[in-house]
């Protein structure tokens, strides 16, 4: 069981609600970016966006510890996929 | 002509007669050129408690030259105990008192203090920077009984016996010591900062859990390495957006083919990109604009030390630390002008010609200088001055001996660029042609040399692109072969480099040209940095963190550019040193009392951070026996040897290798392909070798000997 105070990602103390400050900013670019996806694909969904920005070299290893850590959240039943 | 210097037993006769004029250079090999500069035939050459000093008669004058080794004196905590801060009240000490590690520091001082009771003038002819003024008024003031008020000033930038000569001659009295004040001020602030702000971490994780290693950040050190963290989580935030690209392959009748980009560049819609593909395949496409250009490159301008340094690293990978030790050797050996300096330029009193002249006795430079001597030599300067030191430039002195291959490509480096800054502007022609496929518009473009100018002195670090478009004519029409649709997605920033960091640093106006590639190493010393891409451990993004959280002000940029402002101020005569350094306390007092409400929070965070980075430091990744990431570097608590071990150990993973229990080892973060252990890379009396940490690996069996054995062994073996 992990502390209370500590993010539930990593070891870090977390400031507010769940995440750290780290993982708390990838979480905000994640949704920011999850808009500029939905302008350039019109039909994606926010699932398939987590599973495709996790397949993506380039994506920060902070926004993968969020994507997957949503993907359990939402879909306990999903196969975790990861790059 | 410089001659060699005899070591002499007559130092003892020099001595004997009191009003000589004692000179005090920073470091020896200087104190060796003047001498060698000065003398009338050999100096002589002595050593009072092994200390070097000098004895050169010139003329009327007798003159003493000994030499400090840097700076003999330091701020210090006049306390005892290192637990408490603030620490505001300081004082200057000798080195001896400050650290075990002052090396000959104490005997110096003795030895310049003993030869200053026989002196009637005293020159100052250490460098002429903040440092070299600092280190001066200190020897001057501490251990020649306040001779900083009487002193003269030797003002030189190059070692050639010909600058020496003159600046001792024209020695003149220092009639205010602004420089000296502002160095001194600014060594007061740092040790202000460092010492308070590093205590107050170093407690806060002691306050939690006693710890081995302390935590310092600084002044200069704080916003860097935030600089750095930006980046980081910049970088580990990053969410990548696509686009895509679109390209024509085009050809004519007569076999020609050009690729031709999207005019408007990326599109960043799908169903944008796949209209545009429908639309131009297997239609025309017809010529409607080529137009050509000529792009003017103008000569680079001399180096300062960022300059340098940033190039050095461009071409050769050389970190900034390393290549201002390479142009101090340069320096020393009087090749080329201080490399301590921020100026772009070259005052017009040079004999160009005559340095040009010189250049042209190596080999290797005599047909471009040729070329050059053939025209007039104006050099292009650029904006940035120095009032210290000119741009660094060669001296025209020829090695005489071989360089260290290092030190050659330095000095080849600063000779080309020294060359090309006479040189013509460098010519090229642009083409571009427009093709119209339909409403889409797509661009070809080529580029030509029309003339080198500059380049031919510079070409072995720079060549010019070329590209070049077959004859092309507008109204022509082509036939589009295919068109590509790439998606690709938006690139992460790059990491800072050393040299980019260094650039940064000079743009955000924190530290100096002296101290800038210092603190970047510095970074490493501390494990705030590992690896040469610039990647913050752990330690690191905690302190940017929580000091951004409790004490922002610390990290901020313009707190750094108004204290180097006000040391300029200093220098200027414009402020009093007291105020600057009042003002400095009374901003960092809030910041220190927020640190200490908050000092359990930071000590927790800190302390995991700390544990985590050791144990990053020492983890070597998959135990090749229990498949687990759970092998690391262990250190016996009983003998305190050192060892490959497994996490695993009380599970039952027996998985374990000896080290070298000497010198430094690194992981390498691969595996051995024989056997999948890791591989490590270590250092003995600064050789490095690699080797498989297995001692059973089938390689080493087959060698029929270990790896673990010393380099002097393996190179044995080779024999």
């Amino acid at each position: 069981m992990k502390n209370a105070k500590i993010c539930t990602i990593c070891d870090r103390q977390r400031l507010e609600k769940s995440y750290c400050t780290f993982h708390r900013t990838a979480l905000e670019n994640l949704k920011m970016g999850f808009k500029k996806w939905k302008y350039a694909y019109v039909s994606v969904t926010y699932e398939d966006y987590l599973l495709r920005i996790l397949a993506i070299k380039e994506t920060g290893k902070w926004v993968r510890d969020v994507a997957l850590h949503q993907m359990k959240k939402t879909e306990p039943d999903a196969k975790v996929v990861s790059n | 002509m410089q001659g060699d210097v005899r070591p002499s037993f007559g130092l003892d006769a020099a001595l004997a007669k009191d009003g000589y004029t004692l000179v005090i250079s920073e470091k020896g090999d200087v104190a060796e050129k003047i001498a060698l500069a000065v003398a009338n035939g050999r100096p002589t050459k002595g050593f009072i408690s092994g200390i070097p000093v000098f004895a050169v008669s010139n003329q009327d004058n007798r003159y003493i030259i000994c030499a400090a080794r840097g700076h003999l004196y330091g701020v210090a905590d006049p306390g005892e105990k290192r637990s408490i801060f603030p620490v505001l009240d300081l004082e200057w000490r000798s080195l001896d008192r400050i650290s075990k590690n002052a090396g000959d520091a104490r005997k110096r001082i003795d030895v310049i203090g003993k030869l200053a009771k026989g002196a009637t003038s005293f020159v100052n002819a250490c460098d002429l920077d903040l440092e070299g003024e600092t280190i001066a008024a200190n020897i001057l003031k501490y251990a020649c009984g306040g001779a900083e008020t009487r002193s003269l000033r030797a003002k030189f930038s190059t070692l050639t016996t010909e600058n020496l000569t003159s600046a001792l001659r024209d020695a003149r009295p220092q009639l205010n010591s602004r420089l000296a004040a502002a160095g001194r001020t600014r060594h007061l602030i740092d040790f202000i900062y460092g010492i308070n702000l590093s205590r107050a971490l170093s407690m806060a994780v002691y306050a939690v859990r006693p710890m081995k290693g302390a935590l310092s950040i600084g002044r200069v050190q704080g916003p860097t390495l935030a600089r750095v963290v930006d980046r980081e989580v910049e970088i580990m935030s990053f969410v990548p957006t696509p686009y895509w690209s679109i390209s024509l392959d085009l050809t004519n009748d007569t076999g020609v083919h050009i690729k031709a980009r999207y005019l408007s560049g990326t599109v960043d819609r799908e169903a944008r990109a796949h209209e545009i593909v429908n639309k131009c395949r297997k239609q025309e496409a017809t010529i409607t604009r080529i137009k050509k250009y000529a792009s003017q490159l103008s000569p680079p301008v001399p180096f300062n030390t960022g300059d340098l340094q940033r190039e050095a690293y461009r071409v050769f990978g050389y970190s900034p630390s390393e290549t201002l030790h390479l142009a101090e050797r340069l320096y020393l050996n009087a090749l080329i002008s201080y490399p301590r300096t921020g100026s772009q330029k070259l005052p017009s009193s040079l004999d160009y010609r005559k340095i040009v002249t010189q250049l042209g006795k190596i080999s290797s430079y005599a047909t471009m200088v040729k070329w050059l001597l053939a025209g007039q030599l104006v050099p292009h300067c650029g904006p940035q001055g120095d009032p210290a030191h000119p741009a660094i430039y060669p001296t025209g002195e020829i090695p005489r001996k071989t360089l260290h291959e290092r030190e050659a490509k330095i000095f080849d480096l600063i000779v080309s660029r020294f060359m090309a800054i006479f040189g013509k502007t460098a010519l090229q022609e642009t083409i571009e042609a427009v093709f119209s496929v339909g409403v889409h518009d797509f661009v070809a473009n080529g580029s030509r040399t029309i003339r080198l100018g500059w380049v031919v002195y510079y070409r072995r670090y720079l060549k010019l692109q070329e590209t070049l478009l077959p004859p092309l004519s507008e109204g022509e029409v082509m036939n589009v072969k295919t068109v590509h649709k790439v998606e690709k997605f938006q690139h992460h920033p790059s990491r800072y480099t050393q040299s980019s960091l260094l650039a940064a640093m000079e743009v955000d106006g924190i530290g100096t040209q002296a101290t800038r590639s210092e603190i970047i190493r510095t970074l490493y010393e501390r494990q705030y940095l590992a690896e040469k891409a610039m990647v913050p451990s752990e330690m690191a993004l905690a302190v940017v963190n929580l000091m951004r959280t409790h004490s922002p002000g610390i990290l901020s940029v313009e707190m750094t550019q108004k204290m180097e402002k006000s040391v300029e101020d200093i220098r200027q005569g414009r402020v009093n040193p007291k105020s600057v350094i009042e003002d400095a306390i009374d901003y960092l007092l809030p910041s220190m009392e927020q640190m200490h409400r908050a000092q359990r929070t930071l000590g927790k965070e800190l302390a995991r951070a700390m544990s985590e980075t050791v144990s990053s430091k020492n983890s070597l990744g998959v135990c090749p026996l229990c498949k687990n990431d759970s092998l690391f570097i262990v250190r016996s608590k009983k003998t305190g040897k050192r060892f490959v071990g497994c996490k695993n150990y009380s599970k039952g993973c027996s998985a374990s290798a000896p080290l070298p229990q000497r010198g430094s080892i690194i992981p390498l973060k691969r595996c051995c392909k024989q056997c999948g252990w890791p591989i490590m890379r270590a250092w003995r009396r600064r050789r490095p070798w690699v080797f498989c940490v297995n001692i059973s690996c089938s390689s080493k069996v087959d060698e029929g000997t270990t790896n673990l054995s010393s380099p002097r062994l393996s190179m044995a073996k080779r024999r």
